[in-house]
């Protein structure tokens, strides 16, 4: 990873592409996978309990006899869809107040804003989802809610950054004497110029929520079954791990593919020479 | 989990400021952080309070289950703290902490302030091995990838530490307790006991789960400082003078190397805080996040309340500690001087 390209200096870039492998292909090979599958998801046979993985359950079956690797496919776009949604709502939603509040001219106005951002950024994320978990109980509505609620505000902070710096640049100041409208020199201007540290960061958030949500599945917070998602099938798993390790190592293993993946984008993402 | 928060990775490469002019400043900046940490607990007080109040449904409903009369709902809103207006339960809920009183357990009646102080001290032990055992592998780890950083054996090593922060610490906890527990039979499952020695081994695997996030965070800030160390003039000043071995790496690479360890020690024991919820629960450890997991399945929200509240304060004070050994230890990170 030369630092230099043809003596350019290389900026964090949009790859679609490593986005798309690392997110859109194991969607679709999980949605298209479970549904071609001979066993259906729910399809138990008591006789089949606890097979090794072989031929015919690649993955063995668990201990009422489900396929697990038709379960783990159905899992990997659940999974990936949850993660998505709790980071993209607060991606969203926070650089765009970050960006009205880097260009926010009011001193007072920005200086006590960024006070409130970073008293709510600094909520340790796991322990707040965990308690609003335990009030609301479990399930998604409470975890995606406690991502929203502590993570717009990481995005604000480093949108904000950004957006700042380009208060005074020449084509914003150029669009507010054309006199146009100040929600367009957001949206056209300031927003498209700001959010790709947010994007960056959003990256490596995805992995971070992504282990949360498995991790609070695992606890039985999260998502609950018979809904097919990689904690809650590793939760099931533990019970039988000196008989049957599969169902846990297979499901876990699936985790940290995932998450290598999203890793290896977001590297690509941010900094080019960091070191790890 | 979220290990990687709140990390001040940009600020390493600002470029040295001027000495200080005044004390003042310094004293100007402390203020600053202590108000903020004082901030930051008070809005994660203020919003769980909220959180048990404005969640639909009646709380006390919720805490009593299905079955309920309504004498016994009354005398659980009184427990609770749940009469009279919102403001003046804020007042009485914010009067109860100054005075460090956390409330009672709703089940067993017993004083969270006791829960806190029987749970508390097995966490901390976990933490201390935990850092212990990372420290040891992470330091020598970041020397060797921060000065051998094109060798190819180091690379694939890089590689696999990024990899590893990418395996969940639930999952990790279940591989090595089903090879080193139930395969080798070489250590404890779970459980614990409380004396000092016969404690570490079932300390250890919980610790080893653990540090599967830690070593690549805090090996990658060692290798980031020491390859920044390398190309220092006194480091070419000690290789002219025929500096080599142990010397050359130890004193000249590695110790000015540290200061940003230090500091990152304590951001990461604030999230090792919280990752420590989910390790107790795998190897079941009673410590204070099996406090919180078996609070939150019964409903006890006093304890889910204080347990959320002494963690969060441990992790702000962590971060504040951090934040004072960055500003002692290393100019660069001395925000008042810019």
């Amino acid at each position: 990873m030369a630092a230099l390209n043809n003596g350019r200096r290389r900026r964090p870039r949009v790859t679609t592409h490593g986005a798309f492998l690392a997110l859109a292909i194991p969607i679709i090979v999980g949605l298209v996978g479970s549904r071609l599958s001979p066993y259906g998801l729910n399809d138990t046979s008591v006789g089949e309990a606890f097979s090794k993985p072989s031929f015919s359950h690649p993955f063995g079956t668990d201990q009422i006899g489900r396929d697990v690797f038709t379960r783990v496919l159905a899992a990997i776009p659940i999974n990936l869809t949850v993660a998505l949604v709790a980071v993209t709502i607060p991606f969203v939603v926070g650089t765009v107040i970050g960006a009205i509040i880097g260009v926010t001219p009011s001193r007072w106005v920005r200086s006590t804003v960024e006070t409130v951002l970073e008293s709510v950024a600094a909520l340790p994320l796991t322990l707040f989802a965990l308690a609003v978990v335990a009030i609301v109980g479990p399930g998604l509505t409470g975890l995606i809610g406690a991502v929203i609620v502590t993570n717009w505000a990481r995005y604000a902070r480093i949108s904000s950054a950004a957006a700042t710096k380009l208060r005074t640049i020449e084509y914003v100041e150029a669009a507010r004497l054309l006199g146009y409208s100040w929600p367009r020199i957001l949206v056209r201007h300031v927003v498209p110029n700001s959010f790709r540290e947010a994007l960056a960061y959003a990256y490596n958030d995805l992995v971070v929520v992504m282990l949360l949500v498995a991790s609070l599945s695992f606890l039985g917070l999260g998502v609950v079954p018979p809904t097919p998602e990689l904690g809650a099938m590793i939760r099931d798993g533990r019970l039988f791990l000196g008989k049957a390790p599969w169902l846990t190592l297979l499901p876990g293993g699936t985790i940290v593919v995932l998450s290598v993946l999203i890793t290896r984008v977001s590297i690509k993402q941010s900094d080019p020479n960091r070191v790890v | 989990m979220d290990t990687t928060d709140g990390l001040p990775a940009d600020t390493c490469t600002e470029p040295l400021p001027t000495p200080p002019k005044s004390g003042s400043a310094a004293a100007r900046w402390l203020l600053g952080r202590l108000g903020r940490s004082i901030l930051v607990i008070f809005s994660l007080v203020t919003v769980v309070f909220l959180l048990l109040r404005l969640a639909p449904g009646d709380p006390a409903i919720r805490a009593l289950g299905s079955e309920t009369n309504p004498e016994a709902l009354a005398a659980m809103r009184e427990r609770m703290g749940l009469n009279g207006p919102l403001l003046d339960q804020y007042k009485a809920f914010i009067a109860d902490l100054l005075r460090f009183d956390l409330g009672k357990s709703l089940l067993s009646s017993q004083s969270i302030n006791a829960i806190v102080a029987f749970y508390l001290p097995t966490t901390l032990w976990l933490l201390a091995v935990t850092f212990g055992f990372s420290l040891t592998v992470a330091i020598p780890l970041g020397l060797l990838l921060g000065t051998w950083r094109n060798r190819r054996g180091v690379r694939a090593l890089r590689y696999l530490l990024a990899s590893s922060l990418g395996v969940p610490a639930f999952f990790s906890g279940l591989v090595l307790i089903l090879v080193f527990g139930l395969q080798l039979e070489w250590l404890p499952v779970g459980g614990y006991e409380r004396d000092f020695p016969s404690n570490l081994k079932y300390l250890v695997l919980p610790a080893l789960a653990s540090a599967g996030v830690l070593v690549p965070i805090i090996s990658s800030v060692v290798a980031t400082a020491v390859s920044e160390t390398i190309r220092s003039e006194f480091v070419e000043n000690a290789l002219t003078r025929n500096v080599r071995g142990n010397r050359l790496y130890l004193n000249y690479y590695l110790r000015p190397s540290l200061a940003p360890v230090i500091a990152l020690i304590g951001y990461m024991i604030g999230q090792s805080f919280a990752a420590a919820v989910v390790t107790e629960i795998v190897f079941d450890v009673p410590g204070i996040g099996s406090a919180l997991f078996s609070a939150i399945l019964s409903r006890d929200y006093p304890i889910v309340q204080g347990v959320v509240l002494v963690v969060g304060a441990g992790i702000v004070l962590s971060n504040f500690v951090a934040d004072l050994a960055n500003a002692a230890l290393d100019p660069r990170f001395r925000q008042w001087q810019r």
